[in-house]
This record gives C-alpha cells, sequence and structure tokens, in this order.
C-alpha cells in the first residue's frame, strides 16, 4: 500500500490541522500571549508562510519533519486524553481512553491520504455549523470588553507566541511535503492563511467568551472555555464534538504525513509503516518526558523545521530542489 | 463435468444427422432429462431434427411458424436443404442465426432457443423461440412513489432491456450482452449511453464483469458483492432500482446500468452517497419539494445513525448537558427499570429489528396481526412490566423512521449497523466515543469510492456539478451532466446551457 495524498485534499487537511493546531497552542497549551493570541497566530503565520511555499520531501527534511510531526502527534493525542478527563471519563485507565484514538488515527492512515483530506474538509463545514450554533445559543454571553487590552501581556510574549505558532505551522502542513503533483505558492499559502485567520477568529471568540486565565492547569482553561458559566450547560454539547473532531483530524494528518515521510525513506508497506508509527506516537504520548518535549517544540520547533529547507536552498539553487532538503 | 464431455461440448457438428442427435442427446441427459425434446420432421425428404426445451421454447412458436413451415414447404425451389435455405426461405421466425458449434448451440437452447439440426450439414439453425412463462411488467412492490411512473422491473432480462429503451429512445443507447458464471452462465447487460458515460468507468465496469470468476452467478445481488469497489464497506456502492425511470435517468446522467436475467432491478454506477438519498418522487415533483424531501431525508439518516448512540452517551456519561427537565423526565421514566440503559436500547433494539424482519417474510394477510403484536407487548407490556422506559420507546421509534425514510434498502441496513457500532462507542466512552465513531464512519466513507468515483463526491473533493445532488435547484438551472460524465457530454451540455 503506497500511502499518497492529493494537493487538493492535502490542502484540506493541512487548513484544519493549521487552524485546530493554532488554537489548542494558543488558547489552551501556553497561553501566555493573552489576549494577542490572535495576533500571535497571524504572526506565526507570516513567518512560517516560505516554509509552506518550500516545503517538500527530501531525506534531511524528511527526518527532521518525521521527529518533530511524531512528537508533536503524540502531544495532539496526550491533549485528547487529557480533554477526556473533562467529559466523565477521568477514572477511566489512560490506557483505555488513548488506544481508541491510536485505533481510529490507524484506520484513517490505513483509509489514505484523501480520505483524511476530504474528512477534514467535510469536518471543517460542519464544525463552521456547529460555531454557528453555539454562536447564537451563547450570544449574550459573549463579552467584546474583554478583548482589551488588544495587546495582551506585550509585544515580548506576542512575538515569542508568533515563534511558536510557526513552529506548530510548520508541524502541521508536513502533509503538504508529501502531497502527489506539484501545486503553485498561492495555492499553497491560501489554506495556511485560512488557517490562521480561521484560529484567530477562534481565539477572539474565545476570548470574548471567558477571560484568557493564565494560571490554572489545562483541564481548567479547557473547562472555561467549554463552560462559561453564564450560557446554560447544554451549549457545551457542540462545542466537545468541535474540540474534539478538531483535533481527532489533526491527530490524523499528522499520523498520516509522519507516516508517509517515513515511507518515503523506507519504502515500506505503507500498512506496516502506520500501524508501527502510530503505536510509536502512541508509546511517547504516555512518556512522563513528553511535555517537556512539546515545549521544546512549540519553543524551536520552527527553526528546527526551517534550518534544513533554508540550509539547501543557500546552498543549491532553485525552489523545488533546495526546498527538497536534499 | 467429464473429459470427454468438454471434448465433445468443443467439437463442430457432423454432417450426420444421427451422429449429432446422439451428441445433443448424451449432453443434454435426454435418457433422465424429460424436458429435452428432439422432434424429427422431412423436408423434401431430407431429414431434420429440431432440439428445445420443452416449456423454455414456445411451442406454438415452433409449430406454426418453424415445424409446419418446414413441412409445407414442398415446391422445387426448396430442393437444396441446408441452413441458408432454412433461414431465407423457409422458418417464419425473426431471429434466426446459424452456428456451428455444439457448445454454442447447446447454451442457447437450454435458454429457450430452438435448434434444427440438418442431415448432410454441418451447421444447426437456431430459432429465437423463447416464451418461458415470466411475470407481467407490473407495479413495483419496494419503490413505491406518491406521483411518477408506477411500473417496475420483472426477472426477464429481455424485458427489462425493453422497458428501459422504451424509457431512453435513443440510438445512443448500448446495450452490450456479457455472461458470467463458468459453469451455470447468468446474462447480463450493460447499459450506457454512447458518447455521456465515461470510456474508462464503462470500461472498468466491463472489465469487472468479465473478470468474475465464480462456478454460478445468482443474480445482480452477487454481481454487485463481487465487482464493488470495497466489499468490506458497509454501505453499497452500486445503486439498486426497480424502477426503469429511474434507471434510464441513470443513463441518461452517464452513469452504467446492469441488467442480469432472473433480477428484477437494475444496479447503477458510479454513485455517491447522495444518490442513495434520492427517489425517484423528486425528479416528478416541484423543486422546492424535492428539496424539501431530501432535506428530510438527510436528518432521518443523520437520525437514524446517531441518536441512540447520543442518547446512551447523554444519559450514562453527561447528565450535566441535558436540560434539567428534560433529565428529570429520564430520571424519572427509568427509576423502575433494572438493566443499565446500554442492555435496554440493544433489547430495543433488537426487538424493533425482529418485528421489521419477521414482518417482512410474513404473508400481507397476517402482518397487520404483526403491527398490533408489536406495539402493544412491545411497546405497552414493557413499559407497564418496567423491562423498558418510555422515552426509549420514543428514542428507537423516531430512530427506526429516520431508517425507513432512507430509499435504499441495503443502505438501511448499513446504517442500522453502523448504528450499532456508534451505540457501542458510546456506551463505552460517552460523547467522546461518539466523536471517535463519527470520526471513523466519516473517514472510512471519505475512503469510498464507487468505480474510481469518490462517494462524497461533489462535496470532498468537490466537482462542478449539476445542482441535483443534496439540494434539488430548479430543472431549468440543471443543464450540466454529472461529473462522472464524460468530458465530450459535459462540454456539449455546457455549451448547450
Amino acid at each position: 500500500m503506497k500511502l499518497s495524498i492529493s494537493t487538493r485534499a492535502a490542502r484540506a487537511a493541512m487548513f484544519v490541522a493549521v487552524t485546530v493546531r493554532l488554537f489548542l497552542g494558543l488558547a489552551v497549551e501556553l497561553p501566555t500571549t493573552h489576549n494577542g493570541a490572535w495576533i500571535s497566530a497571524l504572526i506565526g503565520a507570516l513567518l512560517a508562510a516560505p516554509w509552506v511555499v518550500c516545503v517538500r520531501y527530501g531525506r534531511s527534511s524528511g527526518l527532521v519533519l518525521i521527529a518533530l510531526t511524531a512528537l508533536d502527534a503524540a502531544s495532539v493525542l496526550a491533549s485528547i486524553t487529557r480533554s477526556t478527563g473533562y467529559l466523565a471519563l477521568d477514572r477511566a485507565l489512560p490506557w483505555v481512553l488513548t488506544v481508541p484514538v491510536a485505533a481510529a488515527a490507524l484506520w484513517s492512515v490505513w483509509r489514505n491520504g484523501d480520505a483524511i483530506g476530504y474528512a477534514a474538509s467535510i469536518g471543517a463545514r460542519l464544525a463552521l455549523l456547529l460555531l454557528v450554533i453555539v454562536g447564537l445559543l451563547q450570544a449574550r454571553a459573549f463579552r467584546p470588553a474583554w478583548l482589551a487590552p488588544v495587546l495582551g501581556s506585550g509585544w515580548p510574549s506576542i512575538l515569542e507566541g508568533g515563534v511558536r505558532a510557526a513552529g506548530w505551522i510548520a508541524v502541521s502542513s508536513s502533509t503538504l511535503a508529501v502531497a502527489d503533483g506539484d501545486d503553485s505558492p498561492l495555492s499553497r499559502l491560501i489554506p495556511l492563511a485560512g488557517g490562521a485567520l480561521a484560529a484567530a477568529l477562534l481565539l477572539l471568540l474565545s476570548g470574548m467568551i471567558t477571560p484568557t486565565r493564565l494560571g490554572g492547569g489545562w483541564l481548567n482553561r479547557l473547562d472555561d472555555l467549554l463552560c462559561n458559566g453564564r450560557a446554560p450547560l447544554y451549549t457545551q454539547l457542540p462545542m466537545i464534538v468541535v474540540w474534539f473532531a478538531g483535533l481527532l483530524h489533526l491527530l490524523a494528518a499528522q499520523c498520516f504525513a509522519c507516516a508517509a515521510l517515513v515511507q518515503r525513506t523506507a519504502n515500506l508497506n505503507g500498512k506496516w509503516i502506520g500501524a508501527a508509527v502510530v503505536a510509536a506516537i502512541l508509546m511517547v504520548s504516555r512518556l512522563p518526558a513528553l511535555n517537556e518535549a512539546a515545549l521544546w517544540i512549540a519553543r524551536w520547533g520552527f527553526l528546527a523545521a526551517a534550518i534544513p529547507v533554508a540550509a539547501t536552498a543557500l546552498l543549491g539553487g532553485g525552489d523545488r530542489k533546495c526546498a527538497s532538503g536534499d | 463435468m467429464s473429459g470427454n464431455d468438454e471434448a465433445l461440448l468443443r467439437s463442430e457438428l457432423s454432417t450426420s444427422l444421427e451422429e449429432n442427435v446422439e451428441r445433443f442427446k448424451a449432453l443434454l441427459h435426454a435418457d433422465i432429462n424429460s424436458d429435452a425434446q428432439f422432434r424429427p420432421l422431412q423436408m423434401r425428404g431430407r431429414r431434420l431434427c429440431a432440439v428445445y426445451i420443452e416449456g423454455m421454447a414456445d411451442d406454438k412458436k415452433l409449430s406454426d411458424f418453424a415445424l409446419r413451415a418446414c413441412v409445407e414447404r414442398q415446391e422445387p425451389e426448396y430442393l437444396t436443404v441446408d441452413a441458408d435455405t432454412l433461414m431465407e426461405k423457409v422458418l417464419e421466425i425473426a431471429q434466426c442465426e446459424k452456428a456451428e458449434i455444439v457448445e454454442d448451440i447447446l447454451d442457447k437452447v437450454v435458454t429457450g432457443m430452438s435448434a434444427v439440426l440438418i442431415d448432410g450439414c454441418g451447421e444447426a439453425v437456431l430459432m429465437e423461440t423463447r416464451g418461458y412463462p415470466s411475470r407481467p411488467v407490473d407495479k413495483t412492490t419496494n419503490e413505491s412513489v406518491v406521483i411518477g411512473a408506477q411500473e417496475g422491473f420483472v426477472e426477464s432480462l429481455r424485458t427489462n432491456m425493453t422497458l428501459l429503451r422504451r424509457y431512453v429512445p435513443s440510438r445512443q443507447l448500448i446495450t452490450e450482452c456479457l455472461s458470467v458464471g463458468r459453469e451455470v452462465p447468468c446474462h447480463v447487460t450493460l447499459a450506457y449511453l454512447e458518447g455521456v458515460a465515461d470510456a474508462d468507468v464503462v470500461d472498468r465496469l466491463r472489465r469487472r464483469v468479465m473478470s468474475i470468476d465464480a462456478s454460478t452467478v445468482q443474480g445482480l445481488g452477487a454481481i454487485q458483492q463481487h465487482i464493488e469497489d470495497s466489499p468490506w464497506a458497509l454501505l453499497p456502492q452500486m445503486l439498486q432500482t426497480e424502477r426503469p425511470d429511474r434507471a434510464a435517468s441513470c443513463v441518461m446522467e452517464g452513469q452504467v446500468v446492469l441488467l442480469a436475467d432472473n433480477s428484477p432491478y437494475a444496479l447503477a454506477a458510479p454513485i455517491t452517497l447522495f444518490h442513495q438519498l434520492h427517489a425517484s418522487d423528486d425528479s416528478f415533483a416541484r423543486w422546492q419539494y424535492g428539496t424539501f424531501l431530501r432535506l428530510i431525508r438527510v436528518m432521518g439518516m443523520v437520525v437514524s445513525v446517531f441518536l441512540p448512540g447520543l442518547y446512551v452517551a447523554l444519559t450514562d456519561y453527561h447528565m450535566h448537558l441535558l436540560p434539567l427537565s428534560l433529565l428529570g423526565s429520564i430520571a424519572e421514566a427509568r427509576a423502575n427499570v433494572p438493566f443499565p440503559i446500554l442492555a435496554e436500547i440493544l433489547i430495543m433494539e433488537f426487538s424493533f429489528y425482529l418485528i421489521n424482519e419477521a414482518g417482512t417474510r410474513l404473508p400481507n394477510q397476517i402482518g397487520s396481526a404483526l403491527g398490533i403484536v408489536g406495539a402493544l407487548i412491545l411497546g405497552q407490556a414493557a413499559v407497564s412490566a418496567s423491562i423498558i422506559s418510555p422515552i426509549l420507546i420514543i428514542i428507537v421509534a423516531i430512530t427506526g423512521l429516520g431508517n425507513y425514510a432512507i430509499p435504499d434498502y441495503g443502505f438501511g441496513i448499513g446504517l442500522v449497523i453502523g448504528r450499532l457500532f456508534v451505540i457501542l462507542c458510546g456506551a463505552a466512552l460517552g460523547l467522546y466515543g461518539v466523536c471517535l465513531a463519527a470520526f471513523a464512519l466519516l473517514v472510512g466513507l471519505c475512503g469510498m469510492r464507487s468505480l474510481g468515483i469518490p462517494y462524497l463526491a461533489p462535496i470532498a473533493p468537490k466537482r462542478p456539478h449539476n445542482p441535483d445532488i443534496l439540494l434539488r435547484l430548479p430543472v431549468w438551472l440543471q443543464r450540466r451532466p454529472m461529473f462522472f460524465a464524460s468530458q465530450r457530454a459535459r462540454t456539449e451540455r455546457k455549451a448547450a446551457g
């Protein structure tokens, strides 16, 4: 089985992955940017734009991307498992929560890249519909005044958030590196811009629903996000569906990209590679050291992903050749 | 089959009538088969023998237009009695052909044609005398419509082809006959509009049908399972219809329709998920009604798959997400029920489909009695005995109604299996499990194809299409053919529009 994805499906998968990853990162994982999170998302997109235009599979860039994508996928898998604690499943064994997600990710890798991309495009439309329902249900609960001060914690933290956002974008758009065929720079930038804008809008919306809480645990922030205390509890239902569906699409895209990159490097059967990659991500997601790794990716991920591409861009000539990282 | 029989089958006819008759008697097991008939006759002193299967061939047609014609032609111009003379001057039957290989003749004779063997001639004349009893064209039984044509396909392939031709009276309509099955052949017809259907799609379907390697193939149901893109998928990737008007509409949109002997329905491919939600009424009704009905079916499908799973997840794990008054009613209704929600819903689902299946098998006369049993015993009595909560009966009833809104029977069963999967996931992991199940089902659907066409097209991937897929826009806007039609047809119709 060859793991492949058309450029159209890769763009759809990337759009959803970028949106969800930026939102997860800036709203829940590292909320230090405060009200300026949406500006960080847009700065991240600007920083990552050249990378997104240039990235293609090459041996050196491929290895870096495999490592970064696998680590980030493990971190997303851990986030999904952690979110389930919010859903009255906090007493379940971690493996009971993690293995079904890994199985769903493996199933999607086996259905191949187009299935993941097309599912993402449908998922995005359904999420939009659900968000409109949420907006209507919670219209009275929005507090635009909470978006001030616009710069939140100030420019240094916004810029730092921008660099981190660029790292997340780099790992979330790795499906582009394995897409079949070639597409124009503009068609690569459209899902990036769309994803960053969607994430910025979501960050603004969430900022109006609940004031950003810098302290507190991960679950407290998720709880704030899903349940603001001013709207009826049942309005959480669509938000929870959007939250989990988004994370699942992100995880599937990352697992697929990782497996496809491995296949281009090792040239083995896609089914075995998919199983091995998902199993590895599952194991890593249970490691205690994952948090540090996730922090490292957030801080240095963009540089780590950009260096092989940039180095070959400087040494070799021509976009396509250099971007392969060979 | 013995090696001797194989050799006999592949041999050519000899010029000796006795030898030929003996061969056919051996191959048709005439000593045991009482319906294999060998009728000797003479024409100007030349001996002939008509071979046919009683019941499959029309006796009257055979005696009036073939046997009598042979016996009565004694004029000098019929001096030479050979296959050509018989065909051109004697036999009064519209369709005749010559054959000389024993197997070819035998294959036709067992389908109801008659062969005339001629002494001193190495060729036989095959006559179209098929006249076995068959059901007349009647109202459809499973795809009934409020408005629109009422007739349905029958078991006879020829009648079905005629019905299709009546709805598509075009010289571009091609009906290509194929045969599948090594030991018992099943005759299949591929029908498509030349220049409108994509040649690659037609070729793909033809190759798949021809590559079926089975000793017997019992009708279109078996053929469908042999040629579908994803045989493990829950949902069918070909459309079954018993309505000639719907099959004709498929042909005109650029799809390929398969008909087979003894199958009172047609298969159409390629299709998408949205085709499974279409009904013939949609085309006859005004566009507003068609669109509304389609949206109702989509909602029925979603409710049918997700409602029971969501109910289990919410009531078992996330009571806080339910409005307080509803939670109160549910708690009150379930207070005396001894089973967990999962067991309760599985019992109810099982009972529902037990009644459904029994109702399908029962004769019409006692079908109404089953409704009473279902409604009274399983509904009223189960609630009174506190086995089932009343709210669950509402859930299962709405789910069942949603399922019945789906026009395609196989598609509906696929949805039921999907629903059970969602229920189990919801029971195991709550809303998280329902999300996982929905994601897995969505990815599964996105990975499916029908004759190479993505199952969720033209939504994902997006394709330019006729506005008659999910919603039905006014007919004057429906000029563009479907995205799976040939490029030529798309260009021509677009230019004409």
